[in-house]
């Protein structure tokens, strides 16, 4: 039982002081990526749908005061996935900064329905070209590094503009976005150019462009796909 | 049963005052050639003379002042250009042919279910108004309180509504009426144009509403306007046929503006003009909430048969353009 115990704590020493070697002696061969150093990534991206204003189609009546309802709507975009593209420059080797696009085509949907003189209801719809242009600042945690510390977690916060287009490309519309997301770097290889894999998920808060609710809302989103390093 | 308020009753030289065919709502309009061109002032500001005659109920200082008010309403339409100028009282009658637009009361027991009537004098070269005038039947009673007064037409509601053709509006179709007794009742309206009264008693009327803004912005467009509105064009077909006398009416989802069209050709062709930019809802439904004639010339072979409908798609309204080629599918019922 006693020798037991020993081979125990042996064996927990052992995996507690093997990854330390192991790290050691990655960082020495190339390590964390450095100041200066590019990264380049893209992949694919989600967003959560969300509904918006639904105005009821009305018409005065002579008292003025009550509305005479003629029809109703109800709209949404619907959630929707796309693409991202990203370059980015580490400032320090746990600091980055970076810039980038996200590019989808949600569907705006509106349903029609309660129609006064009962028109068929009917789900009346539209594709519209989302694009947001963006920048964030990334705070890697190189502390919390894993196997080997090719897996690296990180968080970024940043913000930009999104701009709509309407079906038929005429009609663009532009808002704000600001986002926070968390996300892990795993690296394929430990060279000083690298190729990875990128994922995080987080939530954007956007105001206008096809929305027209000022106030703004929060969507969850997630983001993933090829990052490289140079 | 609630009377009319009149459209464009008397016309001179034996003219027909058509509906100008591709434009928001109703245009009046005349033939000229082979086209169809609007009617409309050239020269502003508009100068009228008022009667100095009153009605029972309204002195002559109080129909100008409500006749100055609806003046006003139109023109402070931000989208449009107009103007106009009271020049002063006058014994004429309002009636046409004499080189004076005068509005002012008339008897007119005959027209017993005509409030009140616009008569034009026009260049039928150019479609130019050159002449309009305007009478308020005395057969009805009238109000210029300003809260209204019970069993009494409220007389700036219709002036406003008979101002709109003045300055070459017809009637809008944007309401629901229900058929009573010797004729209909609205049940509600969301446009000055709409032909039919509201009871007696109602100031419902006394503002513009976005059908009314849009089809004079059409008309009269201000050069911003110009920039910044657009249009829907397309057809209503039924069983792959042009319908005529369609009443389209496209919904702003954005401001919740209603602005009507109509169908006025037999291909099914519509435009509906004066809108602003951003994503609408289109509704297309048989022109049945009044007689078809208060709308479109009696002649016109307009096709009541076939259902209220959506479009499935959501039409965007470009800003300075037009989205085009929008067809709406109905069938009979």
């Amino acid at each position: 039982m006693a020798r037991g115990c020993q081979l125990l704590i042996l064996t927990l020493c052992l995996t507690t002081v093997a990854p330390q070697v192991v790290s050691a002696q990655v960082y020495i061969g190339g390590g964390f990526p450095r100041g200066g150093s590019v990264e380049l990534g893209g992949g694919g991206a989600w967003v959560q749908g969300f509904e918006i204003e639904s105005p009821t189609a009305q018409l005065s009546r002579a008292t003025g005061a009550q509305r005479f309802d003629l029809f109703s709507t109800d709209a949404d975009v619907q959630r929707f996935t796309g693409a991202h593209l990203r370059a980015g420059v580490y400032l320090t080797s746990s600091i980055s900064v970076e810039g980038g696009v996200r590019y989808a085509t949600p569907v705006m949907s509106i349903r029609l329905s309660g129609d006064v003189e009962s028109a068929e209801e009917t789900v009346a719809t539209q594709t519209l070209s989302h694009y947001v242009f963006d920048g964030s600042v990334l705070l890697h945690f190189n502390g919390a590094a894993f196997a080997g510390g090719r897996g690296v977690p990180f968080v970024s916060v940043g913000g930009g503009q999104v701009r709509e287009l309407h079906e038929g490309r005429e009609l663009v519309e532009t808002g704000r976005a600001v986002h926070g997301t968390a996300g892990l770097k795993y690296w394929l290889g430990t060279g000083r150019r690298r190729v990875g894999l990128r994922a995080e998920i987080g939530v954007v808060s956007r105001t206008g462009a096809a929305d027209s609710d000022d106030s703004g809302r929060v969507l969850p989103m997630a983001l993933g796909g090829l990052t490289f390093l140079f | 049963m609630n009377p009319v308020k009149a459209g464009p009753l008397v016309l001179v030289l034996l003219l027909s005052v058509l509906v100008a065919p591709a434009y928001a709502y109703l245009k009046l309009g005349v033939r000229v050639g082979t086209r169809t061109v609007s009617l409309q002032w050239n020269a502003f500001p508009i100068r009228y003379f008022i009667t100095n005659r009153g009605a029972p109920g309204v002195d002559s200082a109080q129909f100008e002042s409500v006749i100055t008010r609806a003046f006003s309403t139109w023109n402070a339409v931000e989208t449009s250009e107009t103007s106009s100028q009271l020049v002063g009282f006058t014994a004429a009658s309002p009636t046409s042919g004499d080189g004076m637009s005068v509005l002012g009361f008339a008897s007119r027991p005959d027209l017993e279910r005509v409030l009140a009537a616009t008569n034009f004098i026009i260049d039928v070269t150019t479609g130019e108004i050159v002449e309009s005038d305007i009478f308020f039947n005395t057969a009805f009673s009238w109000s210029v309180s300003p809260a209204g007064e019970t069993g009494r037409h409220d007389l700036e509601s219709i002036a406003l509504h008979e101002i709109g053709h003045l300055l070459g509006l017809g009637h809008s179709a944007i309401g629901e009426t229900e058929v009573v007794p010797g004729g209909r009742r609205v049940l509600a309206a969301e446009a000055a144009m709409f032909p039919i009264a509201f009871s007696p008693g109602s100031i419902a009327d006394r503002t513009l509403k976005a059908d009314d803004i849009a089809g004079l912005t059409d008309i009269y467009p201000n050069p911003a306007t110009r920039r910044t509105r657009g249009s829907i064009s397309g057809r209503v077909t039924k069983n792959g046929a042009g319908v005529l006398g369609a009443h389209v009416v496209a919904f702003n989802t954005r401001t919740s503006a209603l602005v009507g069209g109509f169908t006025l050709s037999d291909d099914g062709s519509f435009t509906i003009a004066g809108l602003e930019a951003g994503p609408h809802v289109l509704r297309v439904e048989p022109l049945d909430d009044a007689e078809v004639d208060s709308f479109l010339d009696a002649s016109m072979n307009v096709d009541l048969n076939f259902r209220v409908r959506f479009h499935d798609r959501v039409v965007v309204v470009p800003q300075g353009g037009g989205t085009r080629g929008v067809e709406l599918r109905v069938v009979p019922k």
